[in-house]
């Protein structure tokens, strides 16, 4: 009985004792601006950083100096947040959101046989290159739905899925699911996307699906900025570097198949920095901007159309892109 | 000869899991993706050749002598977990490759009932100290590979149509059965 006691109780001891002297000894030391900058991340471990899991990418950028904000799904106040603890400010990428490049929904589109297999897309591709008809399209079955980690993609019921703009942090994993590659990464200040990545010319496409890009240089022609390129064997690309939010594609394209994020995007004069020149009040198309010569200017945010025309033209820097 | 026969003993015919039924959690748990069944594995291999050296010195040196055999399985489960526990201190400072490869696992399965089984068989079959420790990497060598053939089943899984009431466990259930079917052809090889 005693001799057990003493036993259990010596290796007990003596255990402790050796741990508690090796967490001494052995002791690595972590910096402790590691664990403020694995606070800041997102969690969600999705591994679009290029690391293993938030903790390991949080290493990474507090002990190389020279590691970039690899994080697209950080947002900005957490952003701000890390600069201040590692006492160097991270640029980071423009925030991203994803768009989905397809508005075949069913009832737009042909299916060329019945498919009845496990519900989703990737296994849906593997039997000869899916059910759709438009061999591009989206195959509705919600594989980017289910890979999403932040709840941003749903499946709406006509069909197609929907990113949720505000819960979508442009971390990728629906683009590297997506067995048809219709999923796009734009610049959250970005506007406008085509909704189709189609390859068939309009006669091809005419009897596949209503809604597709067909191809007639409509938006390339009304483009202010020649920023959209259009072939015969490609759907319309907006350039998203050169794009300057004007719509005008949308209400040209004949099939509709442009499309705007919900969220507009507006501009903001900063006024320490407007000299109140008015060359912004001459530019604008909307009639957004007034103001008194030498004193800052101010845009009216309702007749704000987020052109963009007088960030280009003001002379001192003081027009930002907001959302609204 | 005879180390070759103990370990494929170890490994194929009385497989941990499949044949003795040993270490059932993990095999359900971590067998969702071949990657974590690989990590899972390698940190099983690690702890339990470690854990049959120290089990097995205690038992003859500390237990044996004081007549206290009765207290094996507490006092196996106190050190084995005091010992991983001081590893991953040692392994985190001396190789942090090594320590970020074993990841997770390590701490996870300090008190894995295939860890204790191996420490508890091996005074049971009454090896000496160089035959437990090949008997243990034996047998954690089978508990990887199980792991691994089930991981990468389960993988396929994703892929097929199982009918409703199978989804999940229960198919996993039902496949691991048949696994152990396929194992119990090795019995008979080696005695």
């Amino acid at each position: 009985m005693i001799s057990s006691i003493l036993l259990l109780g010596g290796i007990g001891f003596l255990a402790a004792l050796v741990l508690g002297i090796s967490a001494v000894t052995f002791a690595v030391k972590m910096d402790p601006r590691e664990q403020e900058v694995l606070d800041q991340l997102p969690g969600a471990n999705c591994g679009a950083c290029g690391y293993a899991g938030c903790a390991a990418f949080a290493h990474e950028i507090t002990v190389n100096p020279e590691a970039e904000m690899a994080c697209p799904a950080v947002n900005e106040k957490a952003l701000e947040a890390i600069s201040a603890v590692l006492g160097r400010s991270l640029g980071g990428s423009a925030p991203l959101i994803a768009c989905i490049r397809c508005k075949g929904a069913p009832a737009e589109t042909t299916n060329r046989y019945g498919y009845i297999g496990p519900k989703d897309c990737r296994a849906a591709q593997i039997v000869a290159g899916g059910p759709k008809g438009c061999q591009y399209g989206c195959l509705g079955l919600g594989t980017c739905e289910e890979v999403c980690p932040f709840e941003a993609i749903i499946m709406g019921e006509d069909g197609l899925p929907r990113v949720i703009e505000s819960l979508c942090t442009g971390c990728g994993k629906c683009v590297s699911a997506c067995p048809r590659g219709i999923i796009q990464l734009i610049p959250r200040t970005g506007n406008y996307w085509v909704g189709c990545v189609s390859k068939d010319t309009a006669k091809e496409m005419k009897p596949l699906c209503k809604v597709g890009c067909i191809k007639c240089g409509i938006c390339g022609d009304v483009c202010p900025f020649d920023a959209i390129t259009v072939s015969k064997t490609a759907s319309a690309e907006i350039d998203q570097d050169k794009c300057q939010r004007c719509g005008l594609c949308v209400s040209a394209c004949p099939t509709g198949v442009i499309s705007a994020l919900s969220v507009p995007r507006k501009v903001h004069i900063i006024a320490e920095k407007c000299k109140g020149c008015s060359i912004c009040e001459q530019v604008c198309p909307a009639e957004a901007i007034s103001g008194k010569v030498k004193e800052p200017y101010l845009v009216n945010e309702g007749k704000c159309i987020g052109c963009g025309l007088c960030i280009e033209k003001c002379p001192s820097d003081a027009i930002e892109r907001i959302i609204s | 000869m005879y180390y070759i026969l103990l370990i494929v003993g170890a490994a194929l015919v009385n497989n941990f899991v499949l044949a003795r039924f040993l270490g059932i959690c993990p095999f359900m748990g971590v067998s969702k993706s071949i990657d974590t069944a690989v990590g899972m594995s390698m940190a099983v291999i690690f702890v339990m050749t470690l854990a049959s050296f120290v089990t097995w010195l205690i038992n003859f040196y500390l237990l044996v002598p004081f007549d206290l055999q009765y207290l094996q399985t507490i006092a196996f489960i106190l050190v084995i977990a005091a010992l991983v526990q001081l590893v991953e201190m040692i392994i985190q400072r001396v190789s942090p490759p090594l320590y970020q490869a074993l990841g997770i696992y390590l701490p996870l399965i300090t008190t894995n009932c295939a860890v204790l089984g191996v420490a508890i068989l091996n005074i049971q079959l009454g090896y000496n100290l160089l035959d437990a420790c090949i008997f243990a990497a034996g047998a954690a060598l089978g508990f990887g590979l199980a792991l691994v053939i089930f991981a990468g089943m389960r993988e396929d899984f994703e892929l097929n149509t199982i009918p409703e009431a199978f989804r999940g466990t229960p198919i996993a259930l039902v496949t691991a059965g048949i696994l152990s079917l396929a194992f119990m052809g090795f019995s008979g090889l080696v005695k």
